[in-house]
């Protein structure tokens, strides 16, 4: 696996005071990274960062290895950007968005049919985009961003604001761009998202990594020391785990009274209460 | 700057322009005002001078509705709708964004400003060299209108940072009939010399003082907005 992405202590202010805050992590080739963290934590910044519309006070920004600087336009030729505001040509239908955005990637307007058959869009292809609901703009956006295949896939809060079924399909469509190759970070705000789609998370708070790991290893980092055991009689009983508390359920399970043996592992949105003190 | 991407743009660009009714409309208002005109009999009343009355008239009014507006109106769509964004996401430059709106607000204006000069009766020899001047005439208000685009945030501000554009267009019509300071005040405006070096060129008086005079006050007119453009431009950058 070779790396994608890697800050080395990224700095940005603006007048308001800091965004980033020396922000290190880093991405490898083919992973799904979860950028995740409450609104105004820097995740859109971060992103702004690594697609050049923002430059950073200090720190380094590397880009398939290269210096962010030093990443050229056939660079940006294999990156796919979905920003928290990305507009559609509302006097065109969804079908000449596509056209024309197909074009000015140099691909044929067939990748195009294809990603609105994908999307569950083919059917209103001829719909105006300004008469298209948020859900289905989203899903031209994203149709969009997919044309030219790019290797890599920055994405801002894909799913916000959608409906349950949208957000499914998104997710599906994730998940098939993954079994591609494509890396993928994303940013979000739904921690339950971040554990369902990402290989590795990154918890940002007030512009600092809080922590970061996959999302089963986050989990046992913080998981509690402690078991939850119910028994026959309906009875809930909490031990540790150490050897008093192995002994305990081996003495319930011999006279079978146990129903259910739980560790308890804290879910992303208690982890983050626990290492900053706020709800998410 | 990749021109095949202007191209794609381009090809967008004036397909919207076609499609928005609030655009293509004002742009062919001083057309339909030249047609209304004769089409009234006003212009026969005028006799000798209508022509020059309907040539005039139907430019300044041109000018004004699309050199000046077309560029930032439609750069302040753009902006306020997010599609901006989406270019610039899509690896579109700023330099092939604007430099696609430029080449569509010529399309629009030379062909509004043909029909103009044939509705009005001018000496049909003489159209290739009203088209130049319009070219160096409207080149500088296209320019304001680029600046304009990248100041403003949205159509609202547009609509204002436009007023004080709109008035150096009208200035000399306003102004014609008052003193000699006055006067000669408002030839120094891009599209009193426009008219002026036509007229230079009709009265076959194109290699004169008069004339150099004319271009001269273009070029000047030209070199302000494409300074203030580079400075503004190097600061804000288009999608801030
Ligand atoms: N252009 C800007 N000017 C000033 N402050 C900004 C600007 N953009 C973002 N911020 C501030 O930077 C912080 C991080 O913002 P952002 O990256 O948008 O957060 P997130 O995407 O995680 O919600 C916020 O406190 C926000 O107010
Ligand atoms: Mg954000």
């Amino acid at each position: 696996m070779s790396e994608m992405i890697r800050l080395e202590q990224v700095c940005l202010r603006f007048k308001t005071g800091f965004a980033l805050d020396g922000l290190s992590f880093q991405v490898e080739s083919g992973q799904v990274f979860g950028f995740l963290g409450p609104s105004g934590a820097g995740k859109t910044t971060t992103i702004k960062l690594l697609t050049k519309q923002l430059v950073k006070d200090s720190g380094q920004i590397y880009l398939f290895g290269k210096p962010v600087e030093e990443v050229s336009r056939d660079d940006f030729e294999k990156i796919g950007v979905l920003t928290d505001t990305n507009g559609l040509y509302e006097r065109m239908s969804i079908e000449e968005n596509l056209k024309f955005f197909a074009r000015l990637r140099g691909v044929s307007p067939e990748r195009g049919t294809e990603l609105l058959k994908r999307m569950g869009l083919y059917d209103s292809r001829k719909t105006p985009v300004k008469k298209c609901s948020k859900g289905m703009r989203q899903r031209v956006s994203l149709a969009v961003v997919l044309l030219h295949s790019p290797k890599l896939l920055f994405l801002d809060e894909p799913t916000s604001g959608l409906d349950p079924a949208t957000i499914q399909e998104v997710h599906r469509l994730l998940l098939e761009m993954k079994d591609e190759g494509t890396t993928i970070f994303l940013t979000t705000h739904n921690m339950e998202e971040a554990d369902k789609l990402c290989d590795c998370v990154g918890i940002l708070d007030q512009g600092k990594l809080v922590t970061s790991g996959s999302p089963l290893e986050l989990k046992l980092r913080y998981a509690h020391d402690q078991i939850n055991i119910r028994t026959r009689s309906g009875e809930m009983i909490t031990v540790n785990k150490d050897t008093a508390g192995a002994e305990k359920i081996l003495e319930i399970a011999r006279a079978g009274q146990l129903m259910t043996v739980h560790s308890q592992e804290p879910n992303l949105e208690e982890i983050f209460l626990m290492l900053t003190g706020r709800k998410f | 700057m990749n021109l095949k991407k202007t191209g794609i743009l381009y090809g967008k660009d004036l397909n919207d322009f076609i499609k928005n009714p609030g655009i293509s409309v004002a742009a062919l208002i001083p057309v339909l005002f030249v047609v209304l005109y004769r089409s009234i009999g006003l212009a026969d009343a005028l006799g000798d001078y209508a022509s020059y009355f309907l040539l005039n008239i139907g430019t300044v009014m041109s000018i004004a509705m699309v050199a000046l507006l077309l560029v930032s109106t439609s750069v302040a769509e753009e902006k306020e709708k997010f599609t901006l964004r989406t270019l610039m996401m899509s690896n579109v430059k700023a330099s092939e964004f604007l430099l696609s709106k430029i080449l569509v607000t010529l399309t629009v204006m030379l062909l509004c400003n043909a029909l103009i000069f044939i509705l009005s009766g001018t000496e049909l020899s003489a159209l290739p060299f009203y088209l130049v001047c319009c070219v160096l005439g409207s080149a500088s208000l296209i320019m304001f209108s680029a600046c304009i685009g990248i100041m403003a945030r949205d159509q609202m501000s547009t609509s204002i940072y436009q007023i004080p554009i709109m008035l150096l267009v009208m200035l000399p019509a306003l102004l014609s009939g008052f003193n000699s300071f006055i006067g000669t005040l408002a030839s120094l405006t891009p599209i009193a010399a426009m008219m002026s070096l036509f007229e230079n060129f009709q009265a076959g008086q194109l290699v004169s003082a008069a004339a150099l005079q004319n271009l001269a006050v273009m070029l000047v007119w030209i070199a302000v907005p494409s300074i203030l453009f580079a400075w503004l431009y190097r600061r804000k950058g288009i999608d801030n």
